[in-house]
């Protein structure tokens, strides 16, 4: 037996019985409503902040550099005073100065026992200038939380640099820059300040004397001249006598000189005092050649 | 010869049947009675006290580290008491703080701090969340916590905070006051 299929008038007596059903039981049925309760508590959450200490720079600066020798190696200590460890670099800020800081040579070297040596170690040690400064050397570039790292360091006017600087200084802050690994937080701490002076030059060259030199008088001195003799200047290390033209007419690191009748130094000639700096100022004595009598002294 | 009814009629008488039916069904369901008779009277003294939903917190939320570095999380706890008369369904409403007048450490901190909340188990409350657990930021979305708290049942809920890898430089020492607001549903 095949199921009959209900009649278009059976359904459409169906939706509606339906319907009526659901809109009464619908209408009937009760409403619910849900209570809510809410409370609040406050908890203060906070984050940490790096911190760290660069002590002992102001060791590094030097008054009167007038040799290519290192300078006295200096302590310098790096307190992590973070709560979490860092790892450092060195960091030198110019602020003021005519020195050119790519000729100052500054080593920096772990000290094995908190001090530091009397003298630079001719091993070990990391080089730069106060232009780019070396990395923090081993054991020393990087501090646990609360831990302090020494470091030793001195300073040098590179070779070849000092001549020509006489006077001039350069002022820098040091400071060492921490960083959180693995992420950009960084502290820094800054040193005293740092100052590298140049020693001036020599005192320029005083009571110039000039006197006229007498063939009979000195017949193993080749001919008429004039010798010249001043006083010592305090930081010279040798003297110069130049022509007029600023030509150099022979050298000396005593305090006298004497030119040959034949020479020719214009209308003048200059002692220059040299240091290891730079030279002083020249001073000047009057002096003629006569063609027939050769090199002699003017009167004042 | 007995006469058929046309289709007409039968279906009136259909549709008729239908509607008494629902009618039917109406005055039943609405249990309405149609006594001719009736009479009232007023009993004296009777009360009716309606419940109430409320929660509060017994135990405020501490953690158990003062400072958080990038990456770090601190771990805490604290107790919910269902002090109405309804059980409750827990859920993590909002996290918030206030911040007028913060400084830009603040704002840093608060822009970095990941919270997550949960239920305490037998385990304790440890700095790593489950992962049925409440997460979110600041403004995050409200969730239910999965626990139905009776009338005067405590409940300790853990909660962890975790400062982003990522926090910039500029949250260092910065401090803020979270305000966790939980909420609960009647069941």
């Amino acid at each position: 037996m095949t199921p009959t299929r209900p009649t278009p008038d059976r359904a459409r007596l169906s939706a509606v019985v339906g319907a009526s059903v659901f809109l009464v039981l619908a209408g009937t049925a009760g409403a619910t409503a849900l209570w809510t309760a809410a409370t609040t508590t406050t908890t203060p959450a906070a984050a940490g902040a790096l911190s760290t200490e660069l002590t002992g720079t102001a060791g590094l600066s030097a008054a009167a550099i007038d040799s290519e020798d290192y300078g006295a190696p200096t302590r310098l200590t790096v307190d992590n005073t973070s709560a979490a460890g860092l790892d450092y670099t060195l960091s030198l800020e110019t602020t003021t100065g005519a020195l050119d800081p790519t000729y100052v040579e500054l080593v920096l070297w772990t000290s094995t026992d908190g001090t530091c040596p009397a003298e630079v170690p001719s091993t070990g040690t990391s080089a730069g200038t106060l232009a780019e400064p070396p990395a923090l050397p081993g054991g020393t570039s990087s501090a646990e939380a609360g831990a302090t790292t020494v470091v030793c360091a001195a300073t040098r006017i590179l070779p070849d640099r000092l001549f020509g600087t006489a006077g001039q200084s350069l002022t820098l802050v040091p400071s060492v820059v921490g960083s959180l690994t693995g992420t950009t937080w960084t502290t820094r701490g800054a040193g005293a300040a740092v100052t590298q002076t140049i020693a001036p030059a020599p005192a320029a060259v005083t009571n110039l004397m000039c006197t006229d030199r007498d063939l009979l008088d000195s017949p193993d001195t080749g001919g008429d001249g004039i010798s010249l003799t001043w006083e010592d200047v305090d930081g010279a290390d040798g003297y110069q006598v130049r022509s007029d033209t600023g030509q150099v007419l022979t050298e000396t690191t005593g305090t006298s000189a004497v030119l040959a009748a034949g020479e020719n130094p214009g209308s003048s000639v200059q002692i220059v005092a040299l240091g290891p700096t730079g030279y002083a100022e020249a001073t000047s004595s009057p002096v003629h050649r006569d063609p027939q009598t050769g090199l002699h002294c003017d009167t004042p | 010869m007995i006469p058929r009814l046309s289709h007409a009629p039968a279906r009136l008488l259909q549709a008729a049947a239908a509607l008494g039916t629902a009618v039917l069904l109406a005055v039943a369901a609405a249990g309405g009675t149609y006594a001719l008779w009736s009479s009232s009277g007023t009993v004296p003294g009777a009360v009716i006290t309606s419940g109430s939903a409320s929660l509060a917190v017994t135990a405020p939320a501490t953690l158990d580290r003062a400072e958080l570095y990038p990456g770090e999380a601190a771990a805490g706890q604290f107790d919910v008491q269902n002090t109405g008369s309804v059980p409750l369904e827990l859920r993590m409403d909002a996290l918030t703080w206030s911040s007028t007048g913060a400084t830009g450490a603040q704002a840093a901190v608060a822009g970095a701090l990941t919270i997550s909340v949960w239920p305490a188990s037998g385990q304790g409350c440890a700095a790593t969340p489950p992962t049925q657990a409440w997460t979110g930021i600041v403004g995050g979305t409200p969730k239910t916590l999965g626990v139905v708290l009776a009338q005067e049942a405590v409940q300790t809920l853990c909660l962890s905070a975790q400062l982003a890898p990522e926090a910039p430089s500029a949250a260092q020492g910065g401090a803020v006051d979270l305000q966790l607001t939980v909420g609960g549903t009647q069941q």
